[in-house]
């Protein structure tokens, strides 16, 4: 299980402007590119992460979200997480990034 | 200059010089030889001189008188004839005269003439001259008058007064046919029956007569003879321009020869003698006068010899003898010049040889060793010079060669003593360990060791062996040795030592010992079994503090055989220090001659959680502060281990980001096998994160390792991250602004953010070319 987390699963819906996309996994320097290559932005206005599996988010993960966020900005959009963990929450605040995370 | 004389004769050969020696002498020799020779010589000839001349003036005189005897006899003879005559018988006259001449004739007064003056008569002046002598056709007779004949020869009248024969002065006698120089013996007469003198009869000597009868007196031909008349008047003298023409006086007063004068004198008044003359104008030479005078005549005569021709038998004789010896002088140098050169040849070749020896060269030997002389000695100790110098250098040779081995005998030894003891710190999970050594002298007595004693088992040992130098150096590795290989077949720390000093008692007569603490150490439990010979109780340091180890005290070792031990046991909690160490250390000294103690070592000991060569490094520094460059009077010895505990940990990787999982599942799984509760595990997984993925990206140019090693320690969980990379301190980045809004924020620094956020303490130290980063977290839930 431990071997499973240490790989990021992304998977995608996409629905009229709105993409979800699930992760399940770690966010670090080795799977952070993997997002953010596999994430096509166009016609989306909004960006939901659903971050229920996601274990922990280091560094990196925060710069990807940091950067999803800019992009969103500039059209427009809106970018939020769900479903985030305790833990991983409180590393958001750490770095004064609560305000994309959903409020519960 | 008798300064400079010497030196001058030091610089000459030894031959030079008894060459001028032997010459000194001989000329010394010569001039005295010479000297008397010439005294002696000129003594006798002056002897034979004097002789000879009064022999040869008594023989003039006595022919000068003889011929004057005989004139004046004539003379009377005459007188008496013409007494008996009647007056103006002129043809008695004539006889008497002619057979006059013929009388002095056959005496040998061949130019002598004889002459009758009667008086003029009473009114007249013209006296009547009657002349006779002789000529080439026999003997012929004159007679003539002739006017103031008494005018004519002024000593006349004195004739005529004393009646006595007068002889006259020399003067040319205008009746002698070659109007030669005479001298007239005058004696007046008168006729028969006259009373008063009626003439004067005469007899006039010719001067060359006188001459030619001085001529030949039995005189040699050394010297002059000289007639002097009684006026001084030089009648026979070789130099014509002197003889008659000159007196003594006058020729004493123009050559300035006051002496000439006094000769003069002496002689003319009948004194006879003889003296020495500077000049003479006979000879224009050095001379000798010999003079006496004429009775009759009141004439003086001299002998003048020259000294020159007198003395030359002396000269010759001296000459000779120059020559002689001169030539006996050669010969000699010549002979002593050979005898010098054959006695000095041996010298010289001694002279030769030492000049060789000098340079090193013993090859050629001396020879002449045989003779008994003193060269044969001198040879002889030439030659036992030459072996004692031949020994002693070969003897100096081996000391400087033993010299030298030893000492490079002694740089192998320290090498081998370094050797022995463990300088490789062996990297393990479960303890860390640092060791030091530094010999007081180049060669010291202290050492430690550890080793395996299987895969949970490392034994410590430190020691001390009595003494220093090199013997306590041989003794050490010989303990070390012993102690390391009698472990190897007993775990039991009693049995290791007991053996151990049995094995060392053997053959000790230098009554060496050893003091020694010896530990084993079980790193599956931390149990320590150890036990002390008389050495220093070591320090232990853990979670409670810092102390002595006082264990139960042992005998030293190889002192007493059959020695019974006694080992104790404690057991380590993770992360406790041993330190042990030699008295060197807390007897090191200052200046002013205090020991460092125990109490410094104490303090730098519980100053902080060190590593082992931290420990180590801090007691050196903190030592040598102390001692302030004082001399280091005995070994220093210090071995500092660190047990972690049996499941500290520690991983190797390669810094890359691919390593992450790795890094993270190892600290993960550590952290689970030492029951960390969950959020502190995942608190410490993105702290690990952040700082390996920070190491990963920033240390290595080109690649490299980062060691990481977890420990548990006083509810503390640490993971240290070691890299070797360029010196950098993640820590010094600055911290983001965090209340900026996210779309203004710089991106980077957030991962050292934020395990500087979630972090208990977090440290970074560079040393030894190592980033050392630690970061503990307390694994208590309510912290």
């Amino acid at each position: 299980m431990e071997a499973e987390n240490r790989t990021l699963k992304i998977e995608q819906t996409k629905n009229q402007g709105v993409l979800i996309c699930r992760l399940e996994g770690w966010l670090d320097p080795n799977t952070t590119p993997e997002l953010e290559q596999a994430l096509d932005l166009t016609d989306v206005e909004e960006l939901i992460f659903d971050m229920q599996n996601v274990e922990y988010v280091f560094s990196a993960g925060l710069r990807a979200f940091l950067f999803f966020e800019k992009t969103m900005k500039a059209k427009n959009g809106t970018m939020r997480l769900i479903k985030v963990s305790d833990f991983v929450k409180s590393i958001f605040d750490m770095v004064g990034f609560q305000d994309i995370i959903e409020k519960a | 200059m008798v300064c400079l004389g010497k030196k001058w004769l030091k610089k000459q050969s030894l031959v030079f010089k008894i060459s001028l020696s032997v010459l000194g002498c001989s000329f010394l020799g010569l001039v005295i030889l010479l000297g008397i020779v010439t005294k002696r010589s000129e003594t006798i000839i002056k002897e034979q001189i004097m002789e000879h001349s009064v022999h040869t003036i008594k023989a003039s005189v006595d022919n000068v008188t003889h011929l004057v005897q005989e004139t004046e006899q004539a003379v009377r003879s005459l007188r008496n004839t013409l007494n008996a005559l009647e007056a103006d018988d002129v043809e008695a006259m004539e006889i008497a005269l002619i057979s006059t001449i013929k009388a002095i004739h056959t005496s040998g007064l061949d130019l002598s003439h004889a002459a009758i003056y009667t008086f003029p008569a009473e009114n007249s002046v013209s006296g009547m001259f009657y002349s006779a002598f002789a000529n080439d056709d026999g003997f012929s007779f004159k007679s003539e008058y002739i006017d103031d004949f008494g005018e004519k020869l002024p000593w006349f009248n004195n004739i005529v007064r004393d009646a006595k024969i007068v002889w006259s002065e020399p003067y040319i006698s205008p009746n002698s046919p070659k109007q030669s120089m005479v001298i007239t013996c005058i004696l007046p007469f008168r006729f028969q029956k006259q009373s008063t003198f009626t003439g004067i009869v005469s007899i006039s000597v010719d001067l060359r007569d006188i001459q030619q009868y001085i001529e030949s007196s039995p005189f040699s031909d050394d010297g002059e003879l000289v007639l002097l008349s009684k006026n001084g008047l030089y009648i026979t003298h070789p130099n014509p321009e002197i003889n008659l023409k000159t007196t003594i006086y006058e020729l004493a007063k123009k050559l300035n020869n006051p002496k000439l004068f006094q000769i003069g004198e002496e002689v003319l008044s009948g004194k006879s003698g003889y003296t020495q003359m500077p000049f003479s104008s006979v000879y224009g030479a050095p001379t000798i006068f010999f003079y006496a005078p004429v009775p009759h005549l009141d004439w003086g005569i001299c002998l003048i010899y020259s000294q020159a021709a007198l003395f030359k038998p002396v000269y010759d004789l001296q000459i000779m003898i120059i020559i002689s010896t001169a030539a006996g002088i050669l010969i000699l140098l010549f002979l002593i010049n050979k005898i010098c050169h054959y006695s000095t040849r041996p010298l010289q070749s001694l002279a030769r040889i030492a000049t060789q020896y000098g340079e090193g060269n013993f090859s050629e030997l001396v020879s002449d060793l045989h003779s008994d002389d003193e060269i044969g000695t001198l040879s002889a100790a030439f030659h036992n010079m030459r072996s004692n110098l031949l020994e002693y250098i070969a003897k100096e040779k081996q000391d400087a060669t033993e010299k030298q081995k030893n000492l490079s005998e002694l740089e192998i030894a320290k090498q081998i003593q370094n050797a022995a003891l463990p300088a490789v710190f062996p990297e393990h999970k479960a303890f860390d360990i640092h060791a030091l050594m530094i010999p007081a002298r180049q060669i010291g007595g202290d050492f430690y060791d550890f080793f395996f004693l299987n895969k949970h088992k490392i034994a410590l040992v430190m020691a001390d062996v009595s003494g220093k130098g090199i013997s306590a150096a041989l003794y050490m590795m010989r303990a070390q040795e012993v102690i390391k290989h009698t472990a190897q077949y007993t775990h039991s720390v009693v049995k290791v030592f007991e053996r151990a000093n049995n094995i060392l008692c053997e053959g000790n007569k230098a009554c060496m010992f050893v003091t020694a603490f010896f530990a084993v150490i079980n790193l599956e439990n931390g149990e320590m079994e150890f036990v002390n010979a008389g050495h220093l109780p070591p320090f232990l340091i853990d979670d409670t503090g810092c102390r002595k180890i006082t264990p139960q005290q042992n005998f030293v070792l190889g002192v007493r055989e059959g020695m019974a031990y006694k080992a104790e046991k404690i057991k380590l909690r993770p992360n406790s220090r041993i330190f042990l160490y030699t008295d060197g250390i807390t007897e090191a000294e200052n200046r002013t001659r205090d020991f460092y103690g125990e109490e410094r070592l104490y303090n730098v000991l519980q100053r902080k959680q060190a590593t082992p060569a931290e420990t180590v490094k801090d007691v050196i520094t903190d030592i040598r502060k102390f001692t302030e460059g004082a001399q280091q009077s005995d070994d220093i010895t210090m071995l500092s281990f660190l047990y972690r505990g049996a499941h500290s940990d520690i991983l190797k990787v390669e810094a890359d980001v691919t390593q992450l999982r790795d890094v993270l599942g190892y600290i993960e799984r550590d952290m689970a096998q030492k029951k960390i509760a969950p959020e502190i595990r995942s608190k410490m997984i993105v702290i690990a994160e952040e700082l390996f993925t920070n190491i990963a990206l920033y240390a290595y140019e080109n690649g490299g390792i980062v060691r990481i090693q977890t420990a548990l320690y006083k509810n503390r969980y640490s993971v240290i991250f070691t890299d070797s990379g360029k010196p950098y301190n993640p820590l010094e980045r600055q911290e983001p602004d965090t209340t900026q809004p996210l779309a203004e924020r710089e991106v980077g620094g957030l991962g050292i953010f934020i395990a500087r956020k979630m972090a208990d303490a977090l440290d970074y130290t560079y040393k030894n070319g190592e980033n050392v980063l630690k970061v503990e977290i307390s694994i208590k839930k309510d912290l």
